[in-house]
């Protein structure tokens, strides 16, 4: 009995003390700095466009959360009125009614801002696959991508495309089409490419497709693997990606926007604040 | 002669049934086992064709970096063992108070409400507690935390400790029903009070009983992945200094990177799972020496 009431005091003084240790740090002010997972495509980008994680002088703190998802990090900052992270456009939109997007260094985040140029941060969405897995429904569904119809549907998902020399797509080209798509990869193109499958499912009723959101990571690994017969990713391939023999095609592009808890009341931040933000050299919202 | 001869037939064939069955198990054991090392102590040795890579740094390593090539899992195990530790720490004494509760001071009817209540708890899959954490345990942990977010090791050690309570206290209940009545009468009849003769005569009895309950506990505990991936945090680096810092296990990290890793890092992945082993190994010997010694009583 008195062992068990000794070890239930020790245990009720290590969780004091240690809980009181802590007070010399920022207390709730402190920002929660929230990521993605390695393989992410968007994290990539978002890594290469503010230079962070570049060499070794600019690593990323390493008191940053990891999600592995547009999604998750949307909704963990719904619940979170200290946390900031990274999402693509579409994921704003879907969750707009409990997070608001930055502005950065004063210009708004929005598809005609990516399109002339004011608002750097975008990365294009591409289509990865091996010439030899594709069949006749693979090789319409990518045809239909790049056409006037399919970049349209994409555009209604939040992207940006470009209708420069789009064809227009010629449904009886492939009359009784049927087959199944096993597509997947990014989670930031999850909703653009379900949208446009969508359309083209509607043209060419026998077709059946499947979307897995693992990540631009595994996209294209298994893209490489033939798991998918077409990976989507939220970045271009590097070169020793490319050297395995598989063929990327840009589908449209996308912007990250950063983003915060709608009781947060700060909407501009500098491009210098967020990368200061995540290198860990500012640590609380007052120093904002 | 007939008869005779078909029902040695029919012995020999279900005896050859019960052994592929039995030898199925094994060859699962064996294959995982094979397959694990073989693939995870690769990169140590030279000649590995995406690079060999140093032992030492591997398991003293305080950051996890494959952009840069730095794949150090000195952190993880810190971190795992922490977890571990206080999930123990804090869910043993609660399962020996609840397994007394339920198998000696509660009324017979609270007692068979309890019991299955408990049962109950080890039956619901760990991602369901991963996702009781994430909408419960991490908020209330965030308004008492110095950091703006309630991923946290107390998050993980508190969903933890949940987990290992069932396993536990199911063990000790049925340990504590073992000690003989004898044992009991002779205690009470010596003029010990209930409580004495619980906690100086029968939770000694039951040690053994009671120690195969933290073997499995704390199985359980380093192993689990699902239930606190989503309240861990994951970072990539950084031992924590206080229980409100966030940490990344062995086991979460397996599952945040495998499905994109590649070359070197997959291997490394399967290195991570070569160390998870030889700790719940090391931790599984420890125990049984200690096992041992109790029941030597």
């Amino acid at each position: 009995m008195k062992k068990k009431c000794a070890l239930a005091l020790i245990l009720g003084l290590l969780t004091v003390l240690t809980a009181c240790q802590a007070g010399n740090s920022t207390g709730n002010d402190g920002i929660d700095v929230i990521s993605r997972e390695q393989g992410s495509g968007t994290r990539t980008a978002f890594e290469e466009l503010l230079e962070i994680n570049n060499d070794k002088t600019q690593l990323m703190t390493s008191n940053v959360g990891i999600k592995d998802g547009n999604g998750l990090v949307a909704t963990y900052i719904a619940r979170n009125n200290s946390a900031i992270g990274y999402v693509s456009f579409a994921t704003l939109e879907t969750n707009k009614a409990s997070v608001h997007g930055l502005s950065i260094d004063g210009v708004e985040a929005s598809p005609e801002n990516v399109i002339n140029g004011t608002y750097g941060i975008s990365r294009p969405f591409v289509a990865i696959y091996q010439e030899e897995n594709l069949s006749e429904v693979d090789r319409a569904f990518i045809e239909f991508l790049g056409s006037v119809q399919g970049l349209s549907a994409l555009e209604g998902a939040e992207t940006i495309v470009d209708y420069t020399d789009a064809p227009q797509f010629d449904v009886s080209k492939y009359e009784n089409l049927r087959g199944n798509m096993v597509l997947g990869g990014s989670t930031s193109t999850e909703r653009a490419v379900k949208e446009a499958a969508g359309v083209f499912k509607a043209m060419f009723p026998q077709v059946t497709y499947s979307y897995s959101a693992t990540g631009s990571g595994s996209g294209i690994q298994n893209a490489q693997n033939g798991t998918y017969t077409i990976g989507f990713s939220s970045r271009s391939m590097t070169d020793s990606e490319l050297e395995n023999g598989l063929k990327e095609t840009t589908i449209c592009k996308d912007g990250i926007v950063f983003i915060v808890n709608n009781d947060n009341p700060i909407k501009n931040i500098s491009s210098q604040q967020i990368r200061d933000i995540y290198l860990g050299v500012i640590k609380s919202w007052d120093e904002l | 002669m007939t008869v005779n001869r078909k029902r040695v037939w029919m012995e020999k064939i279900f005896h050859a049934i019960f052994f592929m069955a039995a030898s199925f198990a094994v060859v699962s054991v064996g294959a995982i086992i094979v397959l694990i090392f073989s693939r995870g102590l690769r990169p140590f040795f030279p000649g590995n064709i995406y690079g060999t890579y140093n032992f030492f740094d591997f398991v003293t390593g305080l950051n996890w970096r494959p952009a840069f090539g730095e794949f150090g899992v000195g952190y993880m195990i810190i971190n795992s063992l922490l977890a571990t530790l206080g999930a123990i720490l804090l869910g043993v004494p609660i399962s020996l108070l609840t397994a007394v509760f339920i198998a000696e001071v509660a009324p017979k009817p609270l007692a068979k409400l309890m019991q299955p209540a408990i049962e109950l708890l080890a039956a619901i899959p760990s991602v369901l507690y991963g996702v009781f954490g994430f909408a419960i345990i991490a908020p209330a942990v965030k308004s008492i935390s110095p950091h703006p977010t309630g991923d946290s090791l107390l998050a993980v050690i508190l969903v933890l400790t949940i987990m290992v309570l069932p396993t536990i206290v199911s063990v000790v209940v049925t340990s504590i029903r073992a000690v003989p009545q004898n044992y009991k009468e002779g205690s009470l009849a010596l003029g010990a009070s209930k409580i004495q003769t619980i906690f100086k005569v029968i939770l000694p009895a039951a040690k053994s009983g009671i120690l195969t309950g933290v073997v499995l506990g704390v199985g359980r505990a380093i192993g689990e992945t699902m239930a606190v991936i989503l309240v861990a945090g994951n970072p990539e680096g950084g031992i924590p200094t206080t229980i409100f810092d966030r940490v990344r296990l062995l086991t979460t990290n397996i599952v945040l990177e495998q499905g994109y890793a590649a070359e070197l890092q997959a291997q490394m992945l399967f290195s991570t799972a070569v160390v998870l082993f030889f700790f719940i190994m090391i931790i599984n010997i420890i125990l049984s020496k200690i096992q041992k010694k109790a029941g030597d009583m």
